[in-house]
C-alpha cells in the first residue's frame, strides 16, 4: 500500500504496536494495584451507613474563612457528630455513627476519585515518558524513524497508545462510583440526588480523560527530551508527585484556616495549578461551568505540549 | 540515484562532515570508505533522515531530504550495529517492520516469507532475538531493509563483526540484488573492493576523491607486473633498471621479486617485461590488480599525483 493509506496504515499498526508492548510489560501490575487500592478505598465508603440528612450549616463554624472545600463539610460533620454524643459517649455509650450522604460523596471525591485520578495519571505520565526514550536508550528507535512514518506520526501514535493504556482505569473508576452510588446511596430516600449523582459521574469520567490527556502529554514531552528511559520515568513522576501535592495542601487548607494560619490567596492559587486540584473543584462544585475552564485549560495546555514535544522529536538525532 | 552536495554536520564541538559529497548511479553497489570518524556513518544517516545536517543538499531519486517521507519510501537501512526488539522473534520483527512501512496484510505475508526465504532465515524464524548473534542480527537486519522492497539500500559497515560464512552469504546476497542502488559504508577496503564498482574515499569528514575503482587504479597506477628473477641477487638492478623507464610508475622490491606499477597494462606490461628479460633470466612475470587499500593509502597520503 502506498500513499494516505499506506501512512495510516502504518500510523495504526504503530499505535497498536506500541500499545501491546505498553500492556504486555508494564502496565498489568499497575492495573492490580489499582484495582486493589481503588476498590478497598470504595469498600472503606460503601460500608458506612448513610442516611439523605444534610451536614448542616457553616454557621456551626462561624470562624472558619474558606468555606467551599471539601474537607468543610467534613469538619463540620466531625463537629456536629461530636457535639450532639458528647453525652452519650460519656456515659460509656458508643454512638451510632449515619452518615448524611452529602458527606459520603465528599468522601468519595476526597478519598476514592482522587486516588483514582493520581493512579490513573501516573500510569499515563510513565508509560508515556517510557516510549520514545526507551528506543532512544536501547537505540531502536531508529527501526521505527526509517519506516515511512513520519515523526509527528511516531509522536503521536506513541502518545496515544499511552494513553490507551490508562482508559482500563478510568473504566474500572467509573464502573466503581457506579457501584457505590447503587450500593452505599442508592437507598429510596436519596432518590432526590440522583442527577447530581449522575453530573457528578459524567463530569468526573470528563475530568479524568482531561487530567490523563494532559499528563501524558507531559510524559511524552519528557520522553522525547531524555535519552534514557529510566530518567523520563523519574521526571515525569516527580511531575504527578508535585501535582499531588499541591492538591493535599488544597485540600487541608481549611484545616489551616481553623488552626489560625492565614491562608494567602497566592497560595491557595498555587494550589489550583495541579490538574488533580482542578479536577476536584469540579467534581465538588459539580458545576458545568467549571468544567468547561477547567477541561479546556487542561486540553489547551496538552495540546501546547503534544506541540512542543513534536517540534523536539523533529529536530533531533536519532542514532543507531 | 543519490546526490548529495556540499554536506555539513557538526556533533558539539566535532565536525563530523565539512563539506561531502557523494554520487550515486542507479543499480550501481557503491562503496563509501575513509578511516574511523571520516563521517561514513554520518553521511549514512543523513541518506536515512535519521539526522539532520547543518547544510548541504541531498537527493535520492530526485527527491530531496526534507520530503523524508518520500525518502524512506526509497531506502532500506542496514546499521553497523544493528539493535532489534529483543522480545520479538525474527519473524515478529520482519513483520512489525513491514506493516509499520504501510504494508497490506497479503503483501506483508509475501514479502516477509519472501526476505526469509531470500537470507536463510527459515531455521531460526521463530526463535526470539535475544537469542541471535551478531551476524544473524545482520541478516534479520538486512531483511528489514529488504522486507518493502526498497530501491535503494544503505549498509553501513554490513561485514563487520561475520564469520567468513555469514559474510560469504551476505556478499552473495548483496551481489545478487538485481536492479538495486546499494551504497555499502566500509573501513574495510576489501570488502568494498569485492563490492562495489564505485567508491567514495572521505578523509576527515571531507570527500577525497570519488570515482569508479578501475578509473581509480589507472590514477593511481593501473596494473602492476610481479617480476621474479631466477637470481635474488638481481633483484635491486632490476628495480633500478625499471624505475628508469618511462612506463613504469614506480618499481619496488618485494622478496624476492619486484613490483612495477603502470598505467597501460595492454601496451606497457609486454614492454616491462621485455625490458627484464634482457637484464636478468625471469622465472615468473605476472600482471596484478593494486589493491584498493593500495589506492586508498596512495590517495590518503596525497600521492595522488601519478
Amino acid at each position: 500500500m502506498k500513499g494516505p493509506l499506506g501512512m495510516l496504515f502504518g500510523y495504526v499498526y504503530l499505535t497498536w504496536h506500541e500499545f501491546r508492548y505498553l500492556i504486555s510489560r508494564r502496565t498489568r501490575a499497575s492495573y492490580i494495584i489499582f484495582i486493589l487500592i481503588f476498590g478497598m478505598s470504595l469498600y472503606g465508603i460503601s460500608i458506612q451507613d448513610y442516611n439523605a440528612q444534610s451536614v448542616g450549616t457553616t454557621e456551626l463554624l462561624g470562624g472558619l474563612e474558606i468555606g467551599d472545600g471539601p474537607l468543610v463539610d467534613m469538619i463540620i460533620f466531625t463537629f456536629i457528630f461530636g457535639m450532639s454524643t458528647f453525652a452519650s459517649a460519656t456515659g460509656g455509650e458508643a454512638p451510632a455513627i449515619v452518615i448524611p450522604a452529602q458527606l459520603g460523596v465528599t468522601l468519595l471525591i476526597l478519598v476514592s476519585i482522587f486516588l483514582g485520578i493520581n493512579m490513573v495519571s501516573r500510569l499515563g505520565v510513565k508509560n508515556a515518558a517510557s516510549t520514545l526514550s526507551r528506543e532512544k536508550g536501547s537505540r531502536t528507535l531508529y527501526l521505527i524513524a526509517s519506516t515511512t512514518n513520519t515523526r509527528p506520526a511516531i509522536y503521536l501514535a506513541k502518545l496515544k497508545a499511552a494513553y490507551l493504556t490508562t482508559l482500563p482505569m478510568i473504566a474500572i473508576m467509573f464502573l466503581g462510583v457506579y457501584w457505590i452510588w447503587t450500593s452505599a446511596f442508592g437507598a429510596p430516600g436519596m432518590a432526590a440526588m440522583q442527577a447530581t449523582f449522575q453530573t457528578l459521574l459524567l463530569n468526573m469520567v470528563i475530568m479524568t480523560l482531561c487530567t490523563t490527556i494532559l499528563f501524558t502529554s507531559l510524559g511524552s514531552l519528557v520522553s522525547a527530551l531524555k535519552q534514557e528511559e529510566e530518567s523520563a520515568v523519574s521526571l515525569s513522576r516527580k511531575f504527578t508527585t508535585l501535582a499531588t501535592a499541591l492538591t493535599i495542601l488544597w485540600v487541608l487548607l481549611p484545616i489551616f484556616s481553623v488552626a489560625g494560619e492565614t491562608i494567602h490567596s497566592w497560595f491557595e492559587a498555587l494550589t489550583m495549578l495541579s490538574p488533580i486540584t482542578q479536577d476536584l473543584i469540579v467534581l465538588y462544585g459539580n458545576d458545568s461551568t467549571l468544567l468547561i475552564q477547567y477541561a479546556g485549560i487542561q486540553l489547551a495546555a496538552a495540546a501546547v505540549l503534544t506541540i512542543l514535544g513534536i517540534i523536539v522529536f523533529i529536530k533531533q538525532d536519532i542514532e543507531y | 540515484m543519490i546526490t548529495a552536495e556540499g554536506l555539513f554536520k557538526k556533533y558539539g564541538k566535532i565536525q563530523a562532515l565539512n563539506d561531502a559529497s557523494l554520487h550515486v548511479s542507479e543499480g550501481t553497489i557503491h562503496g563509501l570508505i575513509g578511516p574511523n570518524g571520516s563521517g561514513k556513518s554520518t553521511t549514512i544517516k543523513i541518506l536515512s533522515t535519521l539526522v539532520r545536517p547543518n547544510k548541504g543538499q541531498v537527493r535520492i531519486g530526485g527527491v530531496p531530504l526534507k520530503k523524508g517521507r518520500a525518502i524512506r519510501q526509497q531506502i532500506g537501512v542496514v546499521p553497523e550495529t544493528p539493535r532489534l526488539h529483543e522480545y520479538l522473534t525474527a519473524r515478529e520483527e520482519i513483520t512489525a517492520y513491514a506493516k509499520l512501512s504501510g504494508l497490506g496484510r497479503a503483501e506483508t505475508s509475501d514479502r516477509v516469507r519472501a526476505v526469509i526465504k531470500q537470507l536463510d532465515l527459515g531455521a531460526m524464524q521463530n526463535l526470539k532475538l535475544s537469542r541471535f548473534s551478531t551476524g544473524m542480527k545482520k541478516r534479520v537486519a538486512l531483511a528489514l531493509a529488504m522486507v518493502a522492497d526498497p530501491p535503494v539500500l544503505l549498509l553501513d559497515e554490513p561485514m563487520s563483526g561475520l564469520d567468513p560464512v555469514v559474510r560469504r552469504q551476505f556478499k552473495d546476497t548483496i551481489l545478487g540484488l538485481e536492479g538495486k542502488t546499494v551504497l555499502v559504508s566500509d573501513h574495510d577496503l576489501y570488502t568494498v573492493d569485492e563490492l562495489c564498482t564505485s567508491v567514495t574515499i572521505l578523509q576527515q569528514g571531507r570527500t577525497l576523491i570519488e570515482d569508479n575503482i578501475d578509473s581509480l587504479r589507472q590514477k593511481v597506477g593501473k596494473v602492476s607486473v610481479d617480476i621474479k628473477p631466477q637470481d635474488p641477487a638481481h633483484i635491486p638492478n632490476l628495480a633500478a633498471e625499471l624505475q628508469q623507464m618511462n612506463r613504469v610508475t614506480s618499481a619496488e622490491v618485494e622478496k624476492d621479486r619486484v613490483v612495477a606499477s603502470v598505467n597501460d597494462p595492454e601496451t606497457d606490461i609486454p614492454e616491462v617485461i621485455r625490458i627484464a628479460a634482457i637484464h636478468t633470466d625471469i622465472v615468473e612475470a605476472r600482471p596484478s590488480k593494486i589493491s584498493l587499500e593500495e589506492i586508498f593509502i596512495k590517495l590518503a597520503s596525497g600521492g595522488d599525483e601519478t
